[in-house]
């Protein structure tokens, strides 16, 4: 079964769930995006850019169906029951505040062929269970606001959406691994996914250090939450990195000399030279005699210098500066949205592409609200019952 | 094994963070997974501190994993590795471009071994282009990507995020993402593909909201906890400690609005909806910075949770490590291992009803070297 032959439901607003329903759109699956009347409210996330649409919404909605239907009321919920008959997976969050919303796992029980995965942002149970988070909250509960601004300054926060990336690749996950076993044992079944689960199992590869137990420990190896914000080197025309690694010290005595401190790697200060640049701790003792050389450059020329010595060296780019890159160019990673409003018509394409096959470069726009609910009510709700029953797998659409 | 992947053979040759921690996850939902090293071990395995001798980091990030050694410069090794190879559905790689094939696993004479076998190749700038040889690695992603232009306080430097792993992660995520979807594809075809997966795009689909504005001709910026497309969505000062509060939907807004005791703000036309609320930020934060400057940060907690509106502490794992709501809702996982003591995890990130999954200890490099050549894949119950 390809995901191009995949009905997902789509009943989540926000990033989470829209953004695990994008990943199966652009993969060519048929998304059906069901929204309440009032719409997704990232409609109203940012200005008006298509019609009343804001930007995140038309990016995260690209290529879907949209109908209205009020799932509160028993007309709705009948007619999402026979759009369900037909689907191969629901991707659904419902709003703690709204009571009379569809309990899951009792639509994954009346479904049994269907993949229900529930989103939520704290977990089902517990003191905070069923209530809302947003990706601010969700960054601040999982402790990874800790690692940005200045230590013991106002709270920042992570500015990309953190929270909202790892529960929709989670999300992506439990709806693919959920249909491959369905299609295995030919039962579907309820999935949850928390965003705050989400975000504290990215925070694995740390939770281990954290737990205890080192048989040597004096601090991180890593910037911790103690340490002053991380601008890298700071050139005459922004800042960049700067790193030669372990096993690279004779090109660190080259970079040395090449830029007038050939007496370092005599100093005994810089036996341990490594942590005087990249990562280390004594970025802030000991760099000083690179901090003055960083100055003199721009980030063109210091970057060049360092990898041309084998070192690795890039500048801290804004996002027009990244894709102007041409590492970036070369990748080929936009992708065109003809049919949409020109502020809309470039977006950020797929994260994997397949080896030898061409790469997807066109997708449809993002739904205007409701634009499809005739067409949908229409093709799922006026067909014969008993669509689901007839094979139980749902793919006989 | 009881995830939705029983069955599933996974041979993982990464190193590093990118490809194992996608051979963890695999693990997790319930994939059989071997984790085939070099003689010369996984770099990471020098990554500091260490826990009874092995590096932590290596330890989480190759969870549900049972260790193989083979040197592939050796024939007989490398008849070994292809062996495996013959009844493996994914195979995963992280090498230097070129070096797959160079050592003999590269998709050409895997492909050929086993036509089914999905193989998954993690990069960090890609197989190709201007920066093929510069080594990547996560500190260097970030600020490449223009992660960095969208942290910290306004107006400051561009910021890198003190957190080194989440792209590695991130990455991993999509690898993942790119074996399940080119399972289902091969139910079709009957054929396995070769999926790429870089960190730039990786690093870009973390990012897609805010590039999502910047394409659409605006400018992200560091707005310290603010967000620029949500208002209110930032840190309060309240009479203690800041307070986290967001009001995400119209609804959310209302609630606020009552929960503080200041209703006639939902009705004015100011702040009436986002876009409003977005072109009124610099009245409307004053008025709610005053309100909340008024009691201490638990009372407005309780107060906004009761409402049903987004607000929280901000916490570190010393706080929370404890704390019952994130024991209930298992996500973090304590487990005795016999090599390296208790361990502290992430929960299984996934709660399938019928399949949960399982997170396990993995075995120490190499552990199950001798059974895997002995019996192969049925050495690690598969």
């Amino acid at each position: 079964m390809s995901v191009k032959d995949l009905l997902i439901v789509e009943i989540a607003e926000g990033v989470a769930g829209p953004c695990c329903g994008l990943q199966f759109a652009d993969l060519g699956a048929r998304v059906i995006k069901i929204e309440p009347p009032a719409g997704d409210r990232t409609r109203e996330w940012g200005p008006p850019v298509a019609e009343d649409d804001a930007a995140i919404f038309i990016h995260l909605n690209r290529g879907k169906e949209s109908i209205t239907l009020d799932l509160t009321q028993d007309d709705g919920r009948a007619r999402l029951d026979a759009i369900l008959a037909a689907a191969d997976a629901v991707l659904a969050q419902n709003d703690p505040a709204e009571e009379n919303l569809p309990d899951w796992s009792e639509v994954a029980r009346r479904h049994p062929h269907l993949v229900v995965c529930e989103i939520d942002d704290l977990g089902p149970v517990g003191p905070h269970g069923g209530l809302p988070g947003s990706e601010l909250t969700v960054q601040a509960m999982s402790g990874f606001t800790r690692y940005v601004g200045e230590a013991g300054g106002p709270p920042c926060r992570v500015g990309f959406e953190i929270a909202g990336m790892a529960t929709a690749m989670h999300a992506y996950q439990a709806v693919a691994a959920g249909i491959l076993s369905r299609n295995r044992t030919g039962e579907g079944q309820y999935v949850r996914v928390s965003a705050l689960n989400s975000l504290l199992s990215m925070k694995t590869i740390l939770l281990a250090v954290q737990t205890g137990g080192m048989d040597f420990w004096s601090g991180f190896h890593l910037n911790g939450p103690h340490w002053p914000a991380d601008t890298g080197w700071h050139t005459k025309d922004g800042q960049v990195t700067f790193d030669f690694r372990h096993e690279q010290r004779e090109e660190w005595v080259a970079f040395c000399e090449r830029i007038g401190q050939g007496h370092l790697p005599n100093d005994p200060e810089y036996k341990d030279w490594r942590s005087t640049i990249y990562l280390g701790d004594r970025r802030f003792t000991h760099g000083e005699p690179y901090r003055k050389w960083f100055a003199q450059q721009t980030c063109a020329d210091a970057s060049a210098l360092i990898n041309e010595l084998g070192g690795i060296s890039v500048k801290f780019h804004d996002y027009g500066e990244m894709l102007a890159h041409p590492q970036v160019e070369h990748l080929d990673t936009l992708i065109d949205v003809p049919d949409e409003v020109e502020a809309g018509r470039r977006q950020i394409g797929f994260p994997f592409r397949y080896a030898g096959e061409p790469r997807r470069k066109e997708y449809g726009r993002a739904p205007r609200l409701g634009e499809h609910t005739a067409a949908v009510l229409e093709e799922f709700c006026n067909a014969k019952a008993g669509r689901s029953e007839a094979t139980g797998t749902g793919r006989n659409r | 094994m009881s995830g939705p992947l029983k069955g599933i053979r996974v041979l993982d040759a990464s190193a590093g963070a990118v490809g194992p921690w996608a051979g963890t996850l695999l693990g997790m939902l319930g994939a059989h997974v071997i984790k085939m090293e070099g003689p010369q071990g996984d770099f990471i395995r020098n990554v500091m501190p260490p826990k009874r001798g092995l590096s932590a980091t290596y330890i989480s990030m190759n969870f549900n994993k049972s260790g193989l050694v083979l040197d592939l410069k050796n024939p007989q090794d490398r008849a070994e590795a292809h062996k495996l190879v013959e009844t493996a559905d994914i195979f995963i790689e992280n090498f230097r471009p070129g070096v797959a094939d160079r050592i003999g696993i590269g998709y050409g004479s895997l492909s050929a071994i086993n036509p089914r076998l999905v193989y998954l190749s993690g990069s960090g700038f890609g197989q190709s282009g201007p920066m093929v040889k510069i080594g990547a690695t996560d500190p260097h992603i970030q600020p490449f990507t223009g992660s960095c232009s969208v942290n910290g306080m306004p107006g400051g430097a561009r910021q890198r995020w003190r957190w080194y792993g989440h792209f590695d992660c991130t990455t991993a995520m999509c690898i993942v993402e790119g074996a399940l979807s080119a399972l289902l594809e091969r139910e079709t075809t009957g054929r396995g593909k070769h999926v790429h997966v870089t960190m730039i795009e990786a690093a870009m689909a973390l990012q897609r909201v805010r590039i999502s504005e910047h394409l659409a001709g605006m400018t992200p910026q560091p707005m310290g906890s603010a967000v620029s497309y949500l208002v209110p969505d930032e840190a309060f000062a309240t009479k203690d400690r800041p307070l986290a509060v967001t009001a995400s939907s119209p609804r959310e807004w209302r609630s606020l609005c009552k929960a503080i005791e200041r209703p006639e703000l939902a009705d004015d036309p100011r702040f009436a909806r986002n876009p409003d609320r977005l072109k009124n930020r610099d009245v409307l934060i004053p008025i709610l910075k005053e309100v909340f400057s008024s009691r201490s940060a638990a009372w407005w907690l309780d107060r906004l949770q009761r409402a049903k509106v987004p607000a929280a502490l901000f916490t570190s794992y010393d706080e929370y490590r404890h704390n019952v709501h994130y024991l209930e809702n298992r996500m973090l996982t304590t487990f005795e291992t016999p090599d390296w003591g208790t361990l502290t995890v992430g929960g299984v990130p996934w709660r399938f009803q019928k399949t949960p999954g399982e997170v396990r200890p993995g075995t120490p490099p190499g552990a199950k070297t001798e059974e895997i050549k002995a019996l192969g894949w049925p050495a690690i119950g598969a």
